[in-house]
Parts: C-alpha cells; structure tokens; sequence
C-alpha cells in the first residue's frame, strides 16, 4: 500500500502530461487542417462537378492504314508529277459506322512530334487529294480511299510532310449534341483522331539545320516558362532534340531541366515552353546556359541572359492564381507547435521514467 | 514415428517418380500431335487512342483569376498494327468559348493537362508502354502527352481516371473577367505513327 501514493501521484502526473500533450497534437491538427484548407481553397476554387463520368473508353470502331505498307507512306516522287496511293479503312465494330477523312499539313506540336492541321489547309497538305472524303462501312467491312498526290511544278527540298486524318462521324455528332445542351456547366468534349503520316520526297539533298532564335520568360495564368524559339531548317525532319539547361542567379541554380523532344519538322518554328517549376520567378536578370542536341545537326550551346521585369513579376501575380503544395502547405507556426508538442512528449517520458526509477527506489 | 514418416516419405517420392515418369512418357507424345504446321495471317489492327470523359464542372465567379481543377476519366492508346514503329498521342483544346464566343471567354484563361503513366492492359505482354510528357498547356496547336519510340508500345495501354481532387490532372484557370454562362472546349487527341 505505500507504492500506491507515488504511484497515483504518477498517474495523475502522467494524465496531466498525456491531456496536454494530446491538447497540443490536437491544436496543431486542427490548426494545420484550416491552414491547408485555405491555401487549396485560395490555390483551386471548389467547383461542383457533375455525376462521375470516368467510366471505361469505349472501344475503337475503326483503324486507318496505309496499303502496302506497314505503318506510314513514304512516296519518291519529282515535281510536277501526279502519283497515286491508297488508304485502307477498316470497320473493327459490330455496327455500321461513317469515318470522316481530310488530308493534313503537318507542323510542329508544341513539344515536338507532328500536328495535323487540316483546317487551313496549306502546304503540302494541299498537295493531297482523297476519292472521298466520307466512308460509310458495315460491320467490319474494309474500303481503300483513294489518294492523289499532285506535286507542283517547280517544287524544292527534298522532304515534304502531310498526313491523312480519320474520325468517327458519331464522335462529332456527340459534340454537336452536347453542345445544344444549355446550362451553366464548363463541359468539355472530345474527339479521337487517326492520322497517318505521309513524306513526299523530290530529289535533292537531305540536310538538317537547327537555330535558336529566342529565350524569353514568359508569364501566362498557368504560370511562369522559360520560351525557347526554336526553328528547324533544312529539308529533312529531325528525328529527335535533347534539351539540357540550368537556369541560375549570382551562380545559385533556380532551375534545371532535361528533356526530349519528338520529330521536329522544317520551317516551322516551335515556341517550346519549359515551365517554371521552382516558385515564381522574380525581378532581375536569370543566366540561361545548356544545350540543345538535336540528332545529325552539331549541339547548340545555350547561353543567354533573361530579364524579368517587375512589370511582368506583377502580371504574373495578377494572373496566376497561388500555387498550392508547391513547397509546404503548412505554415510554419504549425511546425512550431508540433515541435513544442514533441518536446513535451520528451519532457513526459522523461518524467515517467523518473517517477518509474523512485517508486523502484520505494519499493526496494 | 520418424520411421513412419520416413515411410510415407519414401512413397510420397516413389509416387512422384511414377508420376513423372508417365509425364515424361506423355509429353513427346503431346509433340508429336502438334506438329501439325499451323499457317495464318496476323491482319494489322488500329493504332488508336480512346480519349478520357472529362467531368464537367460549376463554379461560381469571383473576379480574380482562379483554378478549377476536374475528374479525368480513364482513357487508353492501342497499337495493334503489329509494326513496332512507335507512335505519339497529342492533344489539341480549342479555345473556351461562352455562347459561341471565345472573346467573352476572358482574357488569361488555361487548360493543363498532366499526363500520368500508362500501365499495360489486361494480357498485353509487352514490357515498355509510351512515356507520359511532362504537364502541357493545352491550346489548338497540339501538344504531345505520349510517346512510344519504336520498338515500345505495343498492344493495349490503360491510363487510370483521376478524382478530380486529390489527383488531379487537368487544371483549368477561369479568368476573373469570364463572363457567366455555359462554357464548352473540344479537345482532340490524336494519335499517329512517326513520320518516315
């Protein structure tokens, strides 16, 4: 019976210690809770969405190929000349289906690999002539369209890129029935598209060039990018282009980026944006130095100064909405408590094992 | 009782060899019934790519610039040409418009859209799937999300919906001048084998 007193005065030591430890855990829970809640709510607006849509993709109806070859059409030609080539659509559903063709010209996308743009047509796109442009196919029936190419006389470079795109007709059917519908929702819809590639090749040399024509910082309300003007030249695509830079103030490195870029295609120049990861930038002067490699034309070096303007600083404020967990989302007060409740928790431990060590010494 | 089991031992072994021994008996035989020579042709499939729902959503105004983000759907790439060329998904977003209008749209807005990391469909063997780029900002000139290089990307590709809130990868920053209304983008994912 003469343990019992150390040993209640213990246990109601050790519950003043557990009640205010777990206070603070508590505070700082909460007090972290808020603090990440208001920096979403400022970062991301709640918005209400509709009933969940993520259900599984439906099946692909059809598949566009080229005929006599395995994955795209590779034509030698002269100027002047008209060939003659197919394409091949194949119904892979169960159903009838209409599938929609167009020749495409091609451009860069905005990170390399080929855009088809069909409307405007230009270019070598409007080289390409389809026998139709609407294919209407039963269940799993196959047609080949037609395809004319009319080179133009006095037609130079070696290269010439165009393509032929393919869409189901009920993909833009279901676009333009959504759209009737009234409301106050941002919907968004979609639409799947095959293209096949098509190189044109006249006599000539096949050369490569690749030039950078600009660095620039650029400020849009998705945030800050370094731009690098890029533009391809010569009369063959460049297959691929490694990108290696660093970008540093007073020799402190803010921000380094590696990357590859897809085909690149000439004459077209390519705005190639790299985004600023690291915070947001501030006024002054960044020191851009790296390489650009692209495969068969020797490495640029890269090795500029930018300015950022506190004109452009105070844009990007304006535009660009807070940036959640881009480090921490918890403030550091926070911290501060959680540190306060960890020492406690050592402080009581430390407690426990006294009052354990003396009623040892009672108890002997 | 070790003896016992050294017992059942020795016949669960004996039973073994017997049972091998009538598999080995039994497999040249399975052989020699399949030599039959086997000839048919592989007809190339689609190259395709079916692209995500993306959930529509509502917000209320408040002036300032402000980011929405919404669900991804599921969505997937297939190759089944059988040609092991490669091949590249884009995605081009026409620009937001209210009632007909893109100018009423605001000045500023963006849709990004951060490609996630493609895992091989139910039976499809292959070992590399297509390599998820890094966030785009989506405008009508496309933009490439993936990309197969030659040799990798075969067969079926399955990227997993997102929640919309704790995974989310589209984001779209709805400028403080937009006008109320209903708004509509199409985004159209292309995908295409590399140019020769």
């Amino acid at each position: 019976m003469a343990k019992r007193p150390p040993l209640m005065m213990s246990s109601s030591r050790l519950h003043a210690g557990a009640l205010a430890l777990l206070a603070s855990l508590a505070l700082a829970a909460i007090a972290a809770t808020p603090a990440l809640a208001s920096t979403s709510s400022s970062a991301t607006t709640s918005a209400t969405t509709s009933s969940a849509t993520t259900s599984s993709p439906a099946p692909v109806a059809f598949a566009l190929r080229p005929v006599g070859a395995t994955s795209s059409i590779l034509l030698d030609t002269t100027s002047g000349r008209v060939i003659h080539d197919q394409v091949s659509v194949r119904n892979l559903s169960g159903h009838s289906i209409t599938v929609l063709l167009a020749p495409a010209n091609i451009v860069n996308a905005s990170n390399g690999n080929a855009d088809y743009v069909t409307t405007p047509l230009k270019a070598t796109g409007r080289w390409l002539q389809l026998s139709t442009k609407t294919v209407h196919l039963t269940a799993h029936a196959v047609q080949r369209v037609a395809l004319t190419i009319t080179v133009p006389k006095g037609a130079t470079g070696a290269s010439h890129y165009a393509g032929v795109v393919a869409i189901n007709a009920a993909d833009l059917s279901t676009v333009a029935a959504h759209r009737k519908v009234k409301g106050r929702e941002f919907s968004f819809y979609h639409i799947n598209r095959q293209a096949l590639p098509i190189t044109i090749r006249l006599p000539g040399q096949l050369t490569r060039s690749f030039a950078l024509r600009s660095v620039k910082l650029s400020v849009q309300s998705a945030g800050a990018g370094l731009v690098l003007g890029l533009l391809p030249g010569g009369s063959e695509l460049i297959e691929q282009t490694g990108v290696k830079l660093r970008v540093s103030r007073g020799g402190h490195t803010v921000l380094t980026y590696k990357s590859t870029l897809g085909q690149l295609f000439p004459g077209h120049i390519l705005n190639f944006r790299i985004p600023w990861t690291t915070g947001r930038p501030t006024p002054g002067t960044y020191d851009v130095q790296g390489t650009i490699s692209p495969q068969g034309v020797k490495p640029i070096a890269i090795n500029r100064t930018v300015t950022f303007t506190a004109a452009k600083a105070k844009q990007l404020t304006k535009q660009t909405p807070s940036v959640a967990g881009t480090s921490s989302g918890t403030p550091a007060w926070v911290w501060i408590v959680l540190a306060a409740a960890a020492a406690l928790l050592v402080a009581l431990s430390l407690t426990i094992w006294k009052l354990a060590r003396r009623s040892g010494k009672s108890a002997a | 009782m070790l003896k016992i089991m050294s017992s059942r031992t020795s016949r669960l072994a004996a039973g073994l060899v017997v049972a091998s021994a009538f598999a080995a008996v039994a497999v040249p035989v399975a052989a020699q019934a399949a030599t039959t020579d086997a000839d048919g042709t592989l007809t190339a499939g689609a190259l395709s790519n079916t692209a995500p729902v993306i959930t529509p959503f509502t917000t209320t105004l408040t002036g300032a610039n402000q980011t929405v983000n919404t669900a991804v759907g599921a969505w997937d790439v297939d190759d089944a040409t059988g040609s092991d060329a490669g091949y590249s998904v884009t995605v081009a977003a026409s620009a937001p418009t209210v009632a007909g209008s893109a100018a009423d749209a605001g000045t500023g807005g963006s849709i990004t859209l951060t490609p996630t990391a493609a895992v091989a469909g139910p039976d499809n063997p292959a070992a590399t799937g297509p390599v998820a780029e890094a966030a785009q900002v989506l405008t009508p000139t496309a933009s490439t999300i993936d990309n197969a290089a030659a040799g990798t990307g075969q067969g079926d590709w399955d990227y997993a919906a997102d929640n919309g809130t704790t995974a989310n990868n589209l984001a779209v920053v709805i400028p403080g001048d937009a006008s109320a209304g209903a708004y509509s983008s199409t985004l159209t994912f292309t995908t295409a084998t590399p140019v020769a």
